[in-house]
């Protein structure tokens, strides 16, 4: 076998590899991204189903109870509302005000178990509301 | 004053249209005195931007709450030195900012001698103005950083208490200067094909600014991530976010971009990769610009829906296609001058680490723009989550850790492989060892393993060890030649005599401690939240920690509540609650307590009294090699550039003599 094909050949090999392992990667860790507003509006199909669902934080609905890394909130969107419980540390820049992107799933009860909140960085960069 | 403003960016505009069409003019018809008038205009084009900057600078410190910008982003009680920082804080200032950086950039390379390849300034000096022309297009007309509000506000907005601190004012700087650095490379690639010279010294020219743009890109990349990991919900150091994605692909382009030139100036191979892989990094920091700034993705750090998606796009579509045209244009140009030798040399090591760091880069851009790509394709949007990029990136980083150790030992053009053989057992030895070691100890430290740890860490032994090996094996060599000179200063020597070798190597270190950091914080990250009492003593993983009660104190207007630990060895750490006036919510204050071995993490959740405290504990194992690892790479980034060596160019006012020359072959007239 020539160099060239040799070459030509072990390159191929790592791009199927590096392919394998994309699609894979793909395959597994590939989730749903909505608003709030979409996701109440495919409610019924989303139980159990891994997704991202992004809104504003309701301050009023905060619960909150560090002893326990308990914390409770809706996620609104206009008159749209999504139950969130979170388990761990409240981070900085949650408050009342700000937008929040939940990544976990919905369970049977309608509550949305979130596994991951990212508080929208505060800054600097002027909200515009949900929707 | 605001109109002052106006003024001097409509001026910056206008001149910056003039210097592309004197320059390029001055080019075409060889006149010295039009190109001369061009670089005028470059270095005129940067007083004016700075003239518009300080103008902002003034509004912003006397708090002229008549411009938008002043107001949306400061208050009257901000300090002086955030009001100043503040520039860069809402997006028609950074985008003022960012064509500062670019425009100080060019006059520097408009008036600056090059010893090598000035005959290449004429030709892309245009094309920077072109770049700059187009920022500011959109200073002018879209996002105007000196609009007024229809009425003045009687106080700003206020930068949100997160954003006052130092991060803030070290980190956009320094991915700035990194982003829109990589415009100066891309500029003399441009300006490389449009003349038709296609040798190395377009090549040689722009890997110095590239290792100039990809320090500054590493070391805000860092700085982003450092501040990430201490505050709270921006999901630790590295979270896969677009915004951060969109700053990684251009960095993962220009390495790719910093090895492969080293081939071409070599062994005069993959001359047209180069080219693309300059295009390809630049198009990467427009994508990443709009990205940040357009809000089609949904990110924790992007700018909100400014509406600048399709003048980016347009930006982007228009460079990547008359960038295109011009390789195929050129294509004859772009041939290489010898063929691979061997399928195993220093060549194909970095044909492979090509191939790796592009294949990231490509996952990268994927993932990054899937939730797009779905919405358009599948008219519902999905995302990957972080495990997407993890699996990727885990067998991605350990071959390119390996090659970061195996690379320097193989041979260009042939390898032998004896001295091959001979050169890694060490470091195989060594890796192995490593690597079957952590089966044993990561389990009674950290409580658990996994194997991708173990390949990982046995990696970054290997890869340590082979590059240590190598400067010892060099030390020796010159050690043997001057028996007089101390192993510090052998080692000084040997760094100072090929900088750009050894510079790399010791970026190579660095690389392998970082890539140690993310291993132990990845893999051992143990978390533990625990209700205190005062006196109550309480064992976190391998750490003993006596809490003795909270403390209040205020500072200027804050109230800072702090939890007070002691941990076993006598440091005490105290994780905080700062509760900043007009603001309800009080913002946490981690506390580290931070060695090579591991970070004490703690966050004070909640307290009550002077007696109770609510602490969250992370232990994140080895994860102060990232920042230590991210400033030896920046320290080998500098001793490559040749920091206290000679400088590479010099002042000069007077017209590059290339103009009386004649038209370099393959130029249209």
């Amino acid at each position: 076998m020539g160099r060239r094909y040799r070459i030509y050949a072990s390159a191929l090999v790592v791009a199927l590899a590096l392919g394998y392992i994309g699609a894979n990667g793909f395959k597994h860790f590939t989730e749903f991204y909505m608003t709030v507003g979409q996701f109440d509006a495919h409610l019924s199909h989303m139980v159990g189903q891994p997704a991202q669902v992004m809104g504003q934080i309701d301050g009023p609905t905060v619960v909150s109870r560090p002893a326990t890394d308990y914390l409770g909130f809706d996620l609104t969107q206009g008159d749209k509302r999504l139950k969130v419980v979170y388990h761990g540390v409240k981070p900085d820049t949650f408050s009342g005000t700000v937008q929040a992107i939940v990544d976990g799933r919905l369970t049977r009860g309608g509550v949305f178990v979130a596994n991951q909140l990212l508080v929208k960085c505060p800054s600097r960069y002027i909200a515009k509301p949900v929707g | 004053m605001p109109t002052l403003g106006d003024v001097l960016l409509a001026a910056a505009l206008a001149l910056a249209v003039y210097g592309i069409v004197v320059t390029w003019l001055g080019v075409r018809r060889r006149d010295s005195r039009l190109w001369w008038s061009g670089q005028g205009a470059a270095v005129a084009v940067a007083i004016l931007v700075s003239g518009a900057v300080a103008t902002l600078e003034y509004l912003l410190v006397t708090s002229n709450f008549a411009v938008a910008d002043v107001a949306e982003e400061t208050s009257r009680g901000l300090s002086l030195f955030y009001k100043m920082t503040a520039l860069w804080a809402g997006n028609a200032g950074s985008l003022l900012f960012w064509v500062w950086i670019l425009s100080l950039y060019t006059a520097f390379i408009a008036v600056r001698r090059h010893r090598d390849g000035q005959a290449l300034v004429p030709y892309a000096l245009p094309v920077l103005l072109v770049v700059i022309t187009f920022f500011l297009g959109l200073e002018n007309f879209v996002v105007r950083p000196f609009a007024l509000l229809p009425a003045p506000a009687y106080d700003g907005g206020g930068l949100n208490p997160l954003l006052q601190n130092v991060w803030m004012v070290i980190h956009p700087p320094n991915l700035y200067l990194g982003l829109i650095g990589m415009t100066i490379p891309f500029a003399f690639a441009i300006g490389a094909l449009v003349k038709g010279q296609m040798d190395a010294t377009w090549v040689r020219m722009t890997r110095r600014w590239t290792l100039v743009a990809w320090m500054f890109l590493t070391a805000g990349l860092l700085l982003g991530g450092y501040w990430a990991y201490i505050e709270l919900g921006w999901g630790g150091y590295w979270a896969w976010d677009p915004v951060e994605n969109s700053a990684f692909m251009p960095w993962l382009a220009a390495t790719a971009f910093l090895h492969s030139s080293m081939v071409q100036e070599r062994r005069g191979m993959f001359k047209a990769w180069n080219v693309v892989l300059i295009v390809v990094t630049w198009l990467l920091t427009i994508l990443g610009t709009m990205l940040t700034r357009s809000g089609i993705l949904v990110s924790i750090h992007a700018f909100t829906g400014a509406g600048l998606a399709p003048y980016f796009g347009g930006l982007l579509a228009v460079a990547g296609v008359g960038s295109l045209a011009l390789i195929i244009k050129r294509r004859a140009l772009l041939v290489d001058d010898r063929k691979l030798e061997a399928a195993v040399s220093r060549e194909s090591s970095f044909l492979l680490n090509n191939f790796l760091l592009l294949a990231a880069t490509v996952a990268i851009l994927w993932g990054t723009m899937f939730p797009l790509v779905s919405r358009y394709l599948l008219g519902q949007t999905l995302t990957v989550s972080t495990g997407y990029f993890d699996a990727i990136m885990a067998p991605v980083g350990l071959v390119i850790l390996l090659l970061l150790g195996l690379g320097p030992l193989i041979a260009w053009g042939r390898v032998s492989w004896s001295n091959l053989v001979r050169h890694v057992t060490l470091p195989v030895i060594v890796g192995v060892a490593a690597g079957a070691s952590t089966t044993l100890w990561a389990p009674a430290l950290y409580g658990t393993n996994a194997y991708g740890a173990d390949l990982a860490l046995g990696g970054v032994a290997f890869t340590l060890t082979a590059v240590a090996s190598e400067f010892y094996r060099a030390v020796r060599a010159r050690r043997a030649l001057n028996p007089g000179q101390g192993i510090l200063g052998t080692l000084w020597a040997l760094i100072d005599h090929n900088r750009q070798r050894y510079g790399g190597y010791i970026i190579h270190i660095g690389t392998a401690l970082l890539i140690l950091g993310i291993v132990g914080s990845f893999y051992f990250t143990q978390k533990a939240t625990l209700d205190l009492t005062t006196g109550q003593r309480v064992r976190v993983g391998a750490y003993t920690v006596r809490y003795l009660g909270n403390r209040q104190h205020a500072s200027g207007e804050d109230i800072d509540v702090a939890a007070r630990l002691r941990l076993g060895g006598g440091a005490m750490v105290t994780p905080g609650q700062v509760i900043y006036p007009g603001d309800p919510q009080p913002v946490a204050r981690v506390a580290i307590h931070s060695t090579p071995v591991g970070d004490f993490y703690t966050v004070l959740t909640s307290w009550s009294g002077s007696n109770h405290a609510t602490v969250e504990f992370v232990l994140n194992p080895l994860i102060s090699w990232i920042w230590i690892g991210g400033m030896v790479m920046v320290l080998g980034t500098l001793l490559a550039l040749g920091v206290g060596g000679a400088p590479a160019t010099e002042w000069a006012w007077t017209p590059p003599p290339l103009l009386e020359e004649a038209p370099a072959a393959g130029e249209s007239p």
